[in-house]
């Protein structure tokens, strides 16, 4: 690629062929589990002096000292530099959170099918003699254990089938300030914090405030130097390869890939390849201290915009040098993966981690911001299906129909990506939400389908994820729990007693709002674990507010704080409540005697029943009567978790995602009203249920358009599968485009489409060796088909095949 | 009279309790297919091995193989996934800290000696069975 514009027929990875080797060794790599951060953090925690020091500094400690230690290696090719693991595509193991589950799993973790990952005899043996050994006791979770009493959360939370504590994994579901970083540089937060301990060494005052701040700066501190050094590692291995590489090409690369990282992440960077090292750099930092869990880019399209415009002007940069360093970043962005234990694998399928960048939409000032840097980020896109960055295009009234267009051509080439959001609904309902409206123009989506203010807020997007139906069925028996085989919910009445629909939903109602509760206290004591165990400083040196407060984010430092969770299953019980409101309430064809007995008996024996559950229509459809129940589920859901706050004083926000969680949660649930049998996946997400929207595209969007979603601030997540025949060519890109516009017209949040047919998904579940890549949409992320679980994949073939007309 | 815990005995009677309690197989009408224990260190110094078979939630057959500890047959016996839905091994103590209910599902999951095999999405869809097996076998006067 010579330089100058990229033309369509140009976008093509074997133009890139850089991109195309990197590409290949990644598809290649064999996903390995990397020992290295567990190895690191242990020797540091097992230091003698470190449980004398205060938090924040000792996990900044931790940080430097593991950044100091990692292997540093620079891979054939590349332009961005800075590994996150030792392997090509490596797993890292977080023991104070919930590293620990794999290890019953370490003989068998190369063999878990899809799961599966690579660990040498060495590595097992150093797990198990040195490193797990030393932290039962000192998890997360079990600190968090000790704030709960009688600990019903943290029982809940160990029976998987009510919600699940995403935080006890750790906190990354957010964007940091990565605007700043590029301007002042580690440099110039390392001063500011210097400052302010300054400030604070004048006559010593009482305020003990200020004792707490001295030590939340000196962690800064600490940890931003850590950075610094571990740049200057790989500017030393720059060199050391520059100096015995005999192509003159690479030794050139190399060279100035020394260059930048003498300069960033430390100071200020000043070219597009600067600001893309430095934010890498920050981001694999980022995860040594934290998971590797949905830490978000941002708005790439609009802080790299003034490197983007200066590097094109003076002529250092073309539009195709910028896709290939764009190319390297989304390469770097998918040599990790999530460790999950099998168990939590079930819930979590496809090895998601989800860093996400956003583009287009609004500018804080109400302007359009689609620009030139949006579509060279589409460019990339097109030419490089990677599982990473998860890609979000937002959409607004006057968003360009070019952009729009150009980001349904995206999709349509392969890999369900971008996922499109609405700012018209978005910006709204974050204001409700007190977000100020510039703030609320400049959101960013974080990971699947969360919604956040970046650089200011520590959000915690995807802290929790609840299962619905189980409430439902709670409620239709009183507080008991089928599976469990007792009574754990509260008292909502005897269902024979209900006298109309009122009384069914004031009884679901009344078991969601108790189970939140249980969510809520299980992770407030989280959040207090996290701020009392394991702080995050570097984190809290990226996010707006912490050093003018001198707190770390987990203590409230951020500017706005929140906490986001998320309902699943809201159209089984919606199409549920249709049906107990048709068939029992108003044409009385069934008791609710006969109605519980079909349920207890997973349908055998009741046909009939079985029969007239399945004729009343489903939320899906355009059919009132499902689609109220549908708004009134959410509503419920958004209403409960809304009246609590978090830590941090902050609100909870409510979501709708589900990741695989609605795979998992259904094996707890017994047969529904809806007809769904007993231990059958629920909906994904906001969509109706396989198979059950039936017709058409409109007919679904306009059902789920009817979601009051000004409630919904922590995002939703929409699918919908389309033949990709039906949509090929410029009039399918059309038709796309015009049904993302009116569906967001109606009052849409989200969709996210995924284009295979059923014949191909079946396929590459019977051949997995001949679809290496194919990618998929699942809730929120995009993962690799032969990477799922096959009850993932059944439910992903199980999905309705729109046809365009 | 409480029965040795894992004994051919204490067996017995896990079978003839879940085949005589209506609530088990009202509860447990999708637990169908064959679970395999591994129990070792037994207090009497072996380890054991044991397949139950289920149909509806009727206990079908309960094989018992013991053999003095460590017996490595046992213990590097692969799990075979058309013998066995899941097969779970842990030292006597743990599971039976387990059957009665002492040690919660998060320790466990994090305790190297105890492990699960299998697939888990199977196993999760087989929960009211499980909850309800166990329950029955909860019930049964017990020594170790």
């Amino acid at each position: 690629m010579a330089g100058g514009e990229v033309a369509a027929a140009e976008r093509r990875l074997d133009r890139f062929p850089r991109l195309a080797r990197l590409y290949n060794e990644l598809l290649t790599a064999r996903k390995a589990i990397c020992i290295e951060r567990a190895r690191y953090l242990t020797e540091y925690m097992k230091g003698p002096h470190v449980w004398f020091e205060p938090a924040v500094v000792r996990r900044a400690g931790a940080v430097a000292h593991i950044l100091k230690k990692l292997d540093v290696k620079i891979y054939p090719d590349e332009l961005l530099v800075g590994n996150l693991t030792s392997k090509r595509v490596g797993a890292i193991i977080y023991p104070e959170f919930i590293g620990l589950l794999i290890w019953p799993e370490l003989s068998s973790l190369a063999d878990r099918g899809g799961n599966s990952l690579q660990i040498s005899q060495a590595e097992k043996d150093e797990l198990e003699k040195e490193i797990f050994p030393f932290w039962p006791d000192k998890v997360v979770a079990d600190y968090a254990d000790d704030y709960t009493s009688p600990p019903m959360p943290v029982y809940l939370l160990g029976q998987f089938g009510f919600f699940l504590l995403t935080e006890a994994g750790g906190i990354s579901h957010t964007a940091p300030d990565f605007e700043k970083l590029l301007k002042v540089g580690l440099n110039g937060i390392m001063a500011e914090a210097r400052e302010k301990i300054a400030d604070l060494d004048g006559p010593l005052g009482t305020d003990p405030e200020e004792l707490r701040k001295r030590s939340f700066y000196k962690a800064v501190e600490l940890a931003c130097q850590g950075v610094i050094e571990f740049a200057q590692r790989y500017r030393a291995q720059a060199l050391a390869l520059a100096e015995t590489e005999s192509d003159r090409a690479r030794k050139s690369e190399l060279l100035e890939i020394a260059r930048i990282c003498a300069k960033v992440p430390a100071e200020t960077a000043e070219t597009f390849h600067e600001a893309l090292q430095s934010l890498w750099f920050l981001e694999v930092a980022l995860h040594q201290e934290n998971y590797e869990q949905a830490l978000c880019l941002g708005r790439l399209d609009q802080y790299l915009l003034p490197y983007y415009r200066h590097d094109l002007k003076k002529g250092v940069l073309t539009k195709g040098r910028a896709i290939e360093l764009l190319g390297c970043l989304f390469i770097k962005l998918s040599e990790f993966v999530p460790l999950f234990s099998d168990n939590i694998a079930v819930f979590f399928s496809g090895f998601p981690a989800n860093p996400a960048i956003t583009f287009g939409g609004l500018t804080p000032d109400g302007e359009d911001a689609t620009n030139e840097l949006t579509y060279a980020i589409l460019d990339a896109r097109e030419i490089l299906k990677t599982r990473h960055p998860n890609l979000h295009a937002r959409i607004h009234e006057k968003s360009p129909e070019k952009y729009l267009q150009r980001a349904v051509e995206v999709l349509k080439s392969g890999g369900a990506m971008p996922a499109f959001v609405n700012d018209e609904v978005i910006v709204p309902a974050l204001v409700e939400k007190g977000i100020q409206e510039e703030d609320a123009r400049d959101y960013v989506v974080i990971g699947c389908v969360e919604i956040s203010v970046p650089r200011k807020t520590f959000g915690s997007t995807d802290a929790a994820l609840m299962s619905l139906p189980i409430c439902l069925e709670m409620a239709l028996r009183d507080g008991y729990c089928p599976v469990m085989l007792k009574k754990i919910g509260v008292q909502s009445g005897d269902p024979q007693s209900f006298s109309d629909m009122d009384d069914v939903v004031e009884a679901f109602r009344r078991q969601v709002s108790w189970v939140v509760d249980q969510m809520v206290i299980g992770l407030n004591a989280l959040s207090l674990a996290h701020e009392q165990l394991y702080p995050s400083p570097l984190l809290s040196a990226l996010t707006e507010g912490c050093l003018d407060k001198g707190k770390d984010v987990t203590a409230g430092g951020a500017v706005y704080n929140f906490t986001g969770v998320q309902g699943v299953g809201t159209a089984d019980v919606a199409n549920s409540l249709a049906a107990i409101d048709r068939l029992v309430f108003r044409e009385k064809q069934v008791t609710t005697e006969q109605l519980l007995k079909a349920l207890e008996d997973d349908f055998e024996g009741h046909e009939d029943v079985y029969r007239l559950v399945n004729r009343v229509p489903k939320y899906g459809n355009d059919d009132e009567l499902a689609d109220t129940y549908a708004r009134l589920v959410a509503r419920i859901f958004c209403q409960e978790v809304a009246r609590h706050r978090n830590t941090r004083g902050g609100l909870y926000l409510p979501g709708f995602l589900s990741m695989t969680t609605h795979e998992g949660f259904g094996s707890f649930v017994g047969a529904l009203p809806s007809g769904r049998k007993a231990f059958q996946t629920f909906a994904n997400g906001l969509s109706p249920c396989d198979g059950s929207d039936m017709k058409g595209p409109t007919a679904c969007l306009k059902s789920v358009a009817k979601i009051d979603y000004s409630l919904a601030t922590s995002g939703v997540s929409v699918n919908m599968k389309f033949s990709p025949v039906d949509l090929s060519g410029e009039e399918g890109t059309n038709i796309l485009s015009a049904l993302i516009r009116g569906y967001f017209e109606l009052g849409g949040m989200h969709l996210q489409v995924n284009l295979v047919s059923r014949e191909t998904l079946l396929d590459a579940q019977q051949n997995p060796q001949k679809y290496p890549d194919l990618m998929v949409r699942v809730s929120g992320y995009s993962a690799y088909f032969v990477d799922l679980t096959k009850e993932v994949q059944d439910e992903i073939i199980a999905r309705t095949e729109h046809c365009s007309a | 009279m409480a029965l040795k815990y894992y004994s051919r005995e204490w067996c017995d009677e896990a079978q003839r309790r879940l085949n005589s309690d209506r609530q088990h197989l009202a509860d447990a009408k999708s637990l169908t297919g064959t679970f395999c224990f591994r129990v070792y260190d037994c207090p009497d110094g072996t380890d054991r091995i044991a397949y139950w078979e289920f149909d509806k939630g009727r206990c079908l057959s309960i094989s018992l193989e013991s053999k003095p500890a460590p017996d490595k047959e046992i213990r590097e016996l692969l799990f075979d996934k058309s013998k066995a839905i899941a097969r779970t091994s842990g030292p006597f103590v743990r599971v039976l800290a387990l059957n009665k209910g002492e040690v919660s599902v998060l320790k466990l999951l994090t305790d190297p000696s105890y492990k699960i095999e299998g697939p888990k999405m199977e196993a999760m869809k087989h929960m009211k069975g499980l909850n309800s097996w166990n329950r029955v076998c909860q019930e049964i006067p017990t020594e170790e």
